[in-house]
């Protein structure tokens, strides 16, 4: 290797020294080179950066615009719940107002009820009262009629001697 | 590639010599100036294929995937030293130079090498960057625009009593060196990577065949990787002087 760098350096200077140009003197390349890297820069600086940073420019807009719109629907979406158990808790309430009233308005009709049989149930007493009196009454005259004898055929068979108070009467002054 | 160095073995390398023509009266290297077509054209397809399928809501494709993480490289880069809106070329021009360096350097890996009459190890496609003419183009472009740049930043009379005296006017001979040595590092850095890595492809190449693809293999590997980071840094060093060549004094912290 070293000896191929030694070969490699007698070459150089045996072609310096034969008055070969010299490669670190620049020549008419560099015009032409010049000209090559101005055309590609003018050709990237239109049609690529300024471009590309058009896309850049527009994609960090569109997500801005997206973590906008990603907050306005966060936003969004707790005013909605909000709103649901507004409306919701509202429901509630109503639907245990109306579950009382109906629950007053049934005690209501109950109570009428029961007080419209409480009536009834009064008025068939008396009436019930009333009929068994006036049967009492037509049957005690009879009845309170038909004690005497009764009392005396009672009298009659316990004792076993005629009890009749004007017989006994007799009877009794009759024993004295 | 391989077959025809066995017919006729690499004994010698050639150290930039180059194939010439006159035109337009002007010894030019007609070898440099077909790779740096090639790149041109390579860089200019890519170009308009961006141009043509660039999309801001759809899927990007692959070209303009390339392009924009370049160009978001780069202006990361513009932003973090200068600012975008000072020098508002900067960007396209370190975009430009940076794919185009690319480019042109990546030329060389592809295995097209065969030996000269006099044995020596040439490659079809040279990188352009091996080439003192390429870089000093490039080199010497970029420093007409950031002098441009601070002139129009800082004045007629501002500009060269900034350059010259920098911070204290002791220094100013040094400064005066200084912006002299700025193109010439700049070409020569790329220029001594790169013809390098060709000494050391026409070296590999005086190997016997049968063991010459393995450190040929490495090497243009290793040579893809220098000629990324040559185009980094050349593009990184354009953006560096443009800020040193438009900064204020106030802008100092």
């Amino acid at each position: 290797m070293s000896e191929a760098v030694i070969s490699g350096m007698t070459l150089l200077s045996a072609e310096a020294e034969a008055g070969t140009t010299n490669f670190l003197i620049p020549n008419g390349t560099f015009f032409f080179v010049l000209a090559i890297f101005l055309i590609v820069f003018g050709v990237i600086a239109k049609f690529v950066v300024k471009p590309v940073q058009q896309v850049l420019d527009e994609r960090e807009r569109l997500i801005a615009q997206t973590a906008q719109d990603n907050r306005q629907a966060a936003e969004q979406d707790v005013a909605a719940e909000s709103e649901f158990k507004q409306e919701l808790a509202a429901a509630r309430s109503e639907a245990g107002g109306l579950r009382d009233q109906a629950r007053a308005e049934g005690r209501q009709v109950a109570d009428d009820l029961r007080s419209d049989a409480n009536v009834v149930v009064a008025d068939k007493l008396q009436q019930a009262g009333d009929a068994l009196k006036v049967e009492g009454e037509s049957l005690a005259p009879s009845l309170s009629a038909s004690v005497g004898s009764l009392s005396l055929t009672l009298a009659n068979r316990i004792l076993g001697v005629d009890a009749d108070v004007s017989k006994q009467q007799s009877n009794v002054e009759g024993r004295g | 590639m391989t077959l025809i160095k066995e017919f006729s073995p690499v004994t010698s390398i050639e150290v930039g010599s180059h194939t010439t023509a006159t035109w337009l009266g002007m010894t030019v290297n007609t070898d440099t100036i077909y790779a740096t077509l090639v790149a041109a054209v390579v860089t200019l397809i890519l170009a308009f294929v961006l141009r043509a399928k660039v999309t801001s809501t759809g899927v990007p494709s692959g070209v303009q995937l390339f392009w924009e993480a370049v160009t978001v490289q780069m202006r990361g880069q513009v932003q973090a030293s200068m600012g975008l809106s000072l020098a508002p070329f900067v960007l396209p021009l370190v975009v430009s130079l940076f794919v185009f360096i690319l480019i042109a350097n990546w030329i060389s890996v592809l295995p097209l090498q065969f030996a000269s009459a006099e044995g020596g190890a040439v490659e079809l496609l040279k990188p352009p960057a091996s080439d003192i003419n390429f870089v000093l183009a490039l080199a010497l472009f970029v420093f007409i625009c950031y002098h441009a740049a601070g002139f129009k930043r800082s004045g007629i009379i501002g500009y060269p009593i900034k350059v010259t005296k920098g911070h204290v006017a002791f220094l100013a001979p040094i400064n005066l060196v200084e912006e002299i040595a700025k193109p010439i590092s700049l070409s020569l850095r790329l220029f001594g990577n790169i013809f390098a890595g060709v000494i050391m492809v026409g070296l590999i190449a005086m190997l016997p065949s049968y063991i010459m693809w393995a450190p040929n293999a490495i090497w243009k590997t290793f040579d893809l990787f220098v000629g990324l980071i040559q185009a980094f840094i050349f593009a990184l060093l354009t953006i560096l002087y443009f800020s040193q060549a438009t900064e204020t004094e106030e802008s100092h912290h």
